[in-house]
């Protein structure tokens, strides 16, 4: 990667130069970890500098046949291009791509964007060399549903970035949807980054269904201001590898961070979804749900990190794990953590590991269901109870989908 | 047992004891002027393992197995995954202090300033009073042991390592770091170089001892180590409990304690360790404890870690056979400016196996209390079950909690569990207890014991009554509650 | 007419012999109440006729119509027609009772069309006749459920699965004497020649409310005697002692 400098100036040479370059001195600078991640192996979901090298020198690969996008969405995203709907533009949202913000908002993009550098190693590296992604600024006051979808294609490799400002009061419903086109192994990684401002309320329902060979890598950063609110719904189907990162920056006081999610890992898969917070504000408060399901020869490892500042009085911070393992040669593995820096708040965390009960499989086969059926039942109802806490319609349809169609290959390698 | 002990009286006591506290840490961080009778002085290499083994006059396979972990010791790196270590002197520590050529089964041979060491500690007292046998180990060699008759007469072995490797080299070779090969970690290497003295208890088939066997451990110098190495075995069907208790006076400069601790619970044995470690605060613990559970076998882990400046400790099970059961009990209290990372593991490798965690810890002012656990399920681990909880408490506002749990699951019908909460004692539990008249450190020790209660409900009463002696001077400090 | 035959049926649950040769028809428009002390094996005949896996058929054989259901899944059963109210039926956290009652019907009766309201409403009316909230229809199974609750939904699914044999396990248990009414005024609205019952019970007090022809007494894995209502009777006076292997 020692060449990357030279690529950051012929062809990356944007407004962005200077923080491209101080997040790849970022990138460079971090150690990379020395020891294995446990006495099994040296890392859950490993991505090798070879492959960030794929992401970072990959070109944009057309897709040839036309994009099948979600008929509903008002934000199309394919390759570079980005189209809008009109009607998010009468009520006044701005949403450009990247690439542009850099000319068109300049006072803006000095002052979300350029501040924040990230924390990890391949996040300063998406930080550095993204290509695009969607700059959306939304005013004071506003309130919007927003239905992005974007398609890429699945043989491409890439880094994109995406920010996010919404203004004080404003009151936003996101549904992000990332699909692949074709069939591929690209490497794809983006960041995406939040900025709440005061009182505002932000419902973001996140789905990553894309093709199989595709490696998926997502860092999500929340930045709250007093009174911000988040809702987080994350899906995660598709993807050969996942590696989802998901930290919240609670600055303001009153925060409020709730996180519900699901994936399914199946086939030779492997994910490492992460949800953690990280608090300063004051009585800022963290709520973490994630749940599992295993199946196949995958894997999947859940970790959170409840991070509680010196300064984040009477905060709280909840982290809960569950993973269904449904087959005999799937792996499951959680990691929460705790890192509590101020005795004044509370804080909890919890995970379990468990497969379905067989003695429920037996009492809806004594009823005529047939096997494959009541365990895709039973699964659907794993992951159903955490969804209708988070009570969102679309969210929980989509979970069910996944769950019940949980290919008879699911439960083969049971028993 | 002969003295009637209950855990209420006890629990009455501390609380009576926390009210007129005026114990203070010399009590057991004072240091004698005794002088090692032979010392390899500081540092290590080659020619100092070697001495080692020439004044132990051990057989050949020991002498090349401690250069062999040698070796090992200096290939590993330093770990960097935990707690800062890097106030370990290695080049100034000395590795083997000898304090006299005594080791007697007889109290009144041990020379007089050891003899009033353990006399201040309480240690011929308790012997007394509940213990089946006890070990008394000064610096690196063990210098007092004994053991009931009536269990010698049934075939235990119960005697420090050192003499056990004379009088019965076969029964100790086929133990000897069996379950911690020293490729297991730096601190293993080193103490399979260094060792000197810790324990041998061997209990025969269907042994089983009622009373439990302790030993005793005092670091006495300034900038040493202590590597003793102990191996307990329950032999098929018995039944035995093994207490450690440990202590050093404070220095200056950094001690460092790098203990082995093997046991072996083999079919249907029932093997139980209790261990209070109460370290000054100049003291690196880094103990290296296994246990290997066979078939329907059950082992009982109860650890207090109270004392040392940092502790990096996790006992661990490795249910070999079905239905191997572990339950591990541990208490770490971080006082200030110390670090506590502890924690446990279980590893699942037989069918119906099962085990339990639970780790409590409190921090007090700037203390650093840290769980770190393995909870490993192989596959082929059918119908195993595990639980693992972690609590800590906060006392101050600087006091600080870690948790990093690790769970992996390899097998689908395994089922696992895991709960952790960091709480601090409530403002407003604290007025309840007061407007009923409790002075703030009655109502403050009284809710840092309800928090204990579940574990303290477990522990045996050995334990209880050792907790009590050493908790309550780290409890006296509750006056800075706020 | 339907006819349920159990043929020197042998079974184990840890390798412990439970059952060891039992003998057994139930037919269409037959009422049967097997009575007999705890431990004697009642329950597991039950379970064994459903196919449990935790309990193993050493020999014999359980035939219905014709069909050999001997090694068959506890599905395969179902779908033929034999159905088991269980004695402690377990939860299904997560799956709605709707849900499952729908897809347990689609499935033992893919030949009817029914549209999913008039399923619904079927439903709903039989739930109003056993006594169950119509609120449950969103609940999920058994989760949270009272002793009572669970055996009325037991019922319900009885009714709505349509099923031709059918093994009540100690289905009085947990039932006050209005609810044990319901329950039975439900399990005679719906017998007919079409239909055959087994009651499993260790007291007297169902078969007061449904009166069986036939009585069977289950003592140490094989039937002891046989009778008719009468024998009920005399074991409400005297019970199983006077008994003999």
């Amino acid at each position: 990667m020692e060449s990357y400098p030279e690529t950051l100036k012929t062809r990356l040479h944007d407004g962005a130069y200077e923080y491209r370059r101080d997040a790849f001195l970022a990138f460079l600078k971090s150690p990379v970890r020395d020891y294995k991640e446990s006495p099994t192996v040296k890392d859950y979901v490993e991505i090798t500098d070879k492959e960030l090298q794929e992401m970072l020198y990959g070109e944009m690969k057309e897709i040839k046949e036309s994009p099948e996008f979600s008929e509903t969405a008002n934000i199309r995203v394919f390759n570079d291009e980005i189209e809008v709907s009109d009607e998010l533009q009468k009520q006044g949202v701005l949403v450009t791509s990247m690439v542009d913000a850099l000319k068109s908002q300049p006072e803006l993009v000095k002052k979300y964007v350029f501040p924040k550098m990230g924390k990890e190693r391949i996040e300063f590296l998406i930080n550095s060399s993204w290509r695009n992604g969607l700059f959306i600024f939304i005013p004071d006051g506003a309130k919007v549903t927003i239905r992005a979808h974007t398609i890429s294609n699945a043989s491409a490799s890439f880094a994109s970035k995406t920010v996010i400002i919404y203004g004080k009061e404003s009151k936003v419903r996101y549904t992000d949807t990332y699909s692949t086109a074709g069939q591929g192994t690209g490497i794809q990684g983006k960041n995406i980054y939040f900025f709440g401002e005061e009182s505002s309320r932000f419902d973001y329902l996140y789905l990553q269904d894309k093709a199989e060979g595709v490696r998926d890598i997502t860092f999500v950063k929340q930045y709250l201001e007093r009174y911000a609110e988040f809702q987080f719904f994350h899906i995660n189907h598709g993807g050969s590898k996942v590696l989802f990162v998901d930290e919240s920056q609670q600055i303001g006081l009153g925060s409020s961070f709730r996180v519900y999610g699901v994936n399914f890992s199946n086939g030779d898969q492997k994910m490492d979804i992460r949800d953690s917070s990280c608090q300063d504000g004051e009585e800022s408060n963290a709520d973490i749900q994630v749940r599992g399901v295993v199946t196949g020869k995958s894997s999947t490892i859940h970790r959170g990190n409840i991070d509680l500042e010196e300064k984040a009085i009477k905060a709280t911070g909840f982290y809960d794990s569950k993973i269904l393992l449904l087959s005999k040669d799937g792996f499951a593995n959680s990691k929460p953590a705790l890192e509590i820096k101020n005795a004044n708040t509370r804080s909890k965390h919890g995970s379990a590991i468990s497969n379905v009960d067989e003695e429920q499989i037996f009492y809806l086969r004594s009823r005529g269901i047939e096997d494959q059926i009541a365990r895709g039942m039973v699964t659907a109802g794993f992951v159903g109870t955490m969804i209708e806490k988070a009570n969102d319609e679309e969210f929980t349809r989509k979970v069910y989908q996944y769950a019940e169609s949980l290919g008879a290959n699911a439960f083969l390698a049971t028993n | 047992m002969e003295v009637e002990y209950s855990k209420d009286a006890e629990m009455e006591k501390l609380l009576e004891d926390l009210k007129n506290s005026n114990i203070k840490k010399e009590d057991w961080e004072f240091h004698d002027n005794y002088k090692p009778v032979y010392s390899t002085g500081n540092g290590l290499n080659r020619k100092v393992v070697e001495e080692i083994s020439d004044i132990k006059k051990e057989p050949d396979w020991m002498r090349r197995f401690r250069l062999k972990a040698l070796e090992i010791f200096e290939s590993k790196p330093v770990p960097t995954w935990g707690p800062d270590l890097s106030g370990i002197d290695w080049e100034n520590t000395n590795y083997y202090n000898r304090p006299d050529d005594v080791n007697s089964t007889k109290w009144e041979d041990v020379p007089d300033e050891i003899k009033d060491t353990f006399n201040k500690l309480g240690v011929p007292e308790m012997e007394q009073k509940y213990l089946a046998g006890s070990v008394a180990q000064y610096d690196s060699e063990g210098v007092y042991h004994s053991l009931k008759k009536v269990w010698e007469d049934k075939g235990v072995v119960f005697m420090d390592l050192d003499s056990a490797l004379r009088e019965h080299p076969d029964l100790v070779k086929d133990y000897f770091c069996k379950a911690v090969p020293a490729t297991d970690n730096k601190f293993a290497a080193l103490n399979g170089a260094v060792w000197s003295g810790g324990s041998f208890l061997y209990v025969p088939k269907g042994v089983q001892i009622d009373m439990p066997l302790q030993t005793y451990f005092r670091m006495n110098g300034e900038a040493t180590g202590q590597f003793e190495h102990t191996i307990v075995v329950a032999d098929e069907g018995s039944k035995v409990h093994y207490i450690e208790g440990c202590t050093a006076p404070r220095y200056d400069r950094n001690s460092l304690h790098s203990a082995i601790v093997e046991i072996y619970a083999k079919k249907n044995a029932h093997a139980r360790y209790t261990s209070v470690q109460n370290w000054s605060k100049s003291v690196y613990n880094m103990p290296t404890k296994r246990a290997w559970v066979d078939e329907n076998a059950k082992m009982e882990w109860v650890g207090g870690s109270l004392g040392s400046k940092v502790t990096m400790l996790y006992p661990s099970s490795y249910l070999r056979g079905p239905y191997a059961t572990t339950h591990n009990l541990n208490v770490s209290l971080a006082g200030p400016g110390t670090v506590k990372d502890t924690g446990a593991k279980a590893l699942h490798l037989a069918p119906h196996t099962s085990s339990r965690i639970i780790a409590k810890s409190i921090s007090i002012e700037d203390g650093k209390a840290i769980y770190r656990g393995l909870l490993r399920m192989n596959k082929g681990a059918e119908h195993s079950k595990s639980h693992v909880q972690c609590d800590a408490l906060l006392i101050n506002d600087n006091s600080t909690s870690f948790t990093y749990p690790h769970d992996e699951i390899y097998e689908p019908t395994a089922t696992f569990g895991h709960e952790a909460t960091v709480g601090r004692i409530g403002t407003d539990e604290l007025t309840y207890l007061r407007s009923r008249g409790l002075s703030e450190d009655e109502a403050s020790s009284m809710i840092v014991l309800g928090f204990l209660d579940d574990v303290m409900k477990e522990i045996p009463m050995e334990f209880a009554v050792e907790m009590n002696r050493l908790i309550k001077l780290e409890m006296g400090k509750l006056g800075a509650v706020g | 007419m339907p006819e349920l035959k159990i043929k020197d049926l042998r079974a184990s649950v840890e390798d412990k012999e439970i059952l060891k040769g039992v003998n057994l028809t139930v037919r269409g428009g037959e009422m049967h109440a097997l009575m007999g002390p705890n431990g004697a094996g009642k329950s597991t005949l039950g379970n064994v006729l459903i196919g449990h896996p935790n309990y193993k058929i050493t020999g014999g054989s359980i035939v219905l119509d014709g069909i050999n259901l001997t090694d068959k899944t506890p599905e395969e059963r179902a779908r033929a027609g034999l159905f088991l109210a269980f004695q402690s039926p377990v939860a299904v956290v997560g799956v709605k009772l709707s849900t499952f009652l729908r897809t347990a019907y689609r499935q033992t009766h893919p030949e009817d069309k029914v549209t999913l309201t008039e399923f619904y409403d079927r439903m709903k009316v039989h739930m109003k006749k056993v006594g169950l909230d119509e609120s449950f229809m969103s609940r999920s199974v058994n989760d949270g459920f009272s002793g009572g609750e669970r055996k009325r939904f037991e019922i319900l699914q009885m009714v709505m699965l349509r099923p031709k044999i059918i093994v009540l396990d100690e289905i009085d248990s947990g039932l006050d004497v209005d609810a044990l009414k319901l329950v039975a005024d439900e399990i005679r609205d719906y017998y007919s020649d079409d239909v055959g019952f087994l009651i499993i019970t260790h007291y007297q007090r169902i078969l007061k409310n449904i009166e069986p022809q036939f009585v069977h007494v289950l003592k140490d894995g094989k039937i002891a005697v046989d009778g008719d209502n009468n024998l009920s009777l005399r074991i409400e006076e005297e019970g199983y002692d006077w008994i003999k292997n």
